[in-house]
């Protein structure tokens, strides 16, 4: 059991964004949500964590219905869920070391030195140590990725959402990042969903994918199963973005 | 009530509708912000982290709006105040009346009006704009949904204590400013030959009762809610980018202001 969701539907105004879609989210591997800009990808993150609320659908987390839990409810599953937005999302008015300790002085009961040995331990996880005292403005966009993905695994979340976590990055930095959420949900057996348009990284690290266009589901599969899979839409998409399958090991 | 689905209906209904059901759903915006803005104060006093975590913000709202706003506060007061005592003096420079009704007027209208009016129409400026553009910098750059997600509270997060930092540092900037104003006008007068201390002083003592103290302050924690309250409403429900934030912040200011001049007008009414 894991996350699931059934026929999400979400409109704005007349523009409908997510249409019917279905899908099981594997228990303790990477989860990718791909499909090109504006084709709904973020739109279906924030209603599975509960930013947006659907029009229509079901969404279960290890078999508890989400949209039906009361607001109180609501924050202690969050609290299981850690999340890496698309900008980052830093407190920018905070440090580092004050971002990823963040969570911690919030819902535990830590002392200030456990919660100073925890917050040296993300940072070292994701190859950052020593930058407790450093504002977000002193990072570059990698760094500032690497320090989100820090704080959202601060609780040891049960759920790790990462929404375009190496847009804007150079292909160095972005393979850098993928193998560090690769590494996160190996070693804390996380469930992560990640939403890409990078079919690159889908397909280095991609266990169980979605790919949806339009607001549609328009395939699913493995990423072993991307180069047979028989639909035009997504091979047009991998085609248009200039990877070469053959070259790709999975 | 799904609000967002409300906010659609109405800006479809405006791009495509003409005339007089298009200004009803218009004449309907109001109430749309009203009942928004009472269920933010309803989650924003809901309170649900740990005492300590909002102790904490509180001290730090009440020493940033307090200090923060001392020294214009400090200046203004103080002229308003000598102000009051030079015009005063004009006024009843015929001899007809005694010069302790100068201290009167001053003290009358620096309790009644001038300190907390004058002063929370300043702070809606300085600090409602900076709480707008706080919470709506935070609001745009996902920050607040940062916080969602990870199953904080924003509302009660950000705003209450914001709301609890200026009930308690504006009475007392308030109060400071009805002072700085009595000062204000013996300087002016002592100074410039128009009134001596012992005139001014028995004017106040003779005249002013201590129920204009009372309504001061009722009137200073009724503007200092509005202004945080509002404010942080403008901020958290702004969308877009940085020319939103700086339009909300404009916004903030002219409603909170705007609402400061009609609750003053309601309160010297029922309790005058």
């Amino acid at each position: 059991m894991s996350i699931l969701i059934k026929g999400i539907c979400k409109s704005f105004g007349e523009q409908k964004v997510l249409q019917d879609i279905d899908f099981e989210f594997a228990d303790s591997s990477v989860n990718m949500i791909i499909g090109a800009s504006g084709s709904g990808k973020t739109v279906l993150a924030k209603c599975i964590v509960g930013l947006l609320k659907p029009d229509k659908g079901e969404i279960y987390y290890d078999g508890v219905d989400f949209l039906k839990l009361n607001e109180k409810e609501l924050r202690l599953l969050r609290r299981k869920i850690g999340m890496l937005f698309q900008s980052s999302a830093l407190f920018d008015s905070k440090t580092v070391g004050e971002n990823v300790a963040f969570p911690l002085e919030m819902f535990t009961k830590m002392s200030k030195n456990e919660i100073k040995d925890r917050v040296a331990f993300c940072l070292e996880r994701v190859n950052l140590p020593g930058t407790e005292s450093k504002y977000p403005s002193e990072l570059s966009g990698g760094m500032k990725k690497r320090v989100g993905i820090a704080r959202a695994i601060a609780l040891n979340p049960k759920y790790l959402f990462c929404d375009e976590p190496n847009s804007g990055l150079d292909p160095k930095t972005a393979e850098v990042i993928d193998h560090l959420i690769e590494d996160i949900t190996d070693e804390f057996k996380t469930t992560t969903i990640v939403i890409s348009h990078d079919i690159k990284s889908v397909l280095t690290i991609g266990d169980k994918i979605l790919f949806i266009s339009k607001g549609r589901k328009e395939w699913e599969g493995t990423r072993q199963e991307i180069p047979s899979a028989n639909n035009a839409t997504l091979q047009d998409f991998i085609k248009t973005s200039g990877v070469n399958l053959q070259v790709i090991r999975y | 009530m799904n609000l967002e689905k409300y906010f659609c209906f109405i800006i479809v209904l405006q791009s495509k509708l003409n005339g007089s059901l298009c200004k009803f759903v218009c004449m309907m915006q109001p109430f749309y912000h009203i009942g928004r803005y009472l269920l933010l104060l309803q989650k924003t006093f809901t309170l649900t982290e740990k005492l300590k975590v909002y102790l904490e913000a509180i001290l730090i709202e009440v020493v940033a709006m307090g200090i923060g706003s001392v020294m214009i506060v400090f200046i203004i007061s103080l002229f308003i105040g000598a102000v009051g005592t030079v015009q005063t003096a004009y006024q009843i420079s015929s001899g007809f009346y005694p010069k302790t009704v100068i201290g009167n007027v001053v003290s009358a209208s620096a309790l009644l009006e001038m300190a907390p009016t004058i002063t929370c129409l300043i702070l809606a400026g300085k600090v409602g704009s900076n709480i707008t553009s706080e919470i709506g910098t935070m609001r745009v750059t996902e920050q607040i949904d940062a916080l969602e997600v990870m199953g904080v509270n924003s509302a009660s997060y950000l705003i209450f204590p914001k709301i609890i930092g200026a009930l308690i540092a504006v009475p007392i900037l308030v109060t400071f400013a009805a002072f700085l104003m009595h000062v204000g006008g013996i300087l002016a007068g002592v100074l410039t030959d128009i009134v001596s201390y012992a005139q001014f002083t028995e004017g106040v003592r003779t005249y002013t009762q201590p129920f204009f103290v009372t309504f001061m302050l009722i009137k200073a924690v009724s503007f200092s809610f509005i202004i945080s309250s509002i404010s942080a409403y403008e901020g958290y429900f702004v969308r877009g980018g940085a020319i939103e934030v700086g339009k909300a912040s404009t916004a903030a200011v002219v409603r909170s202001c705007t609402t400061i001049i009609i609750v003053n007008y309601l309160l010297a009414k029922f309790l005058l």
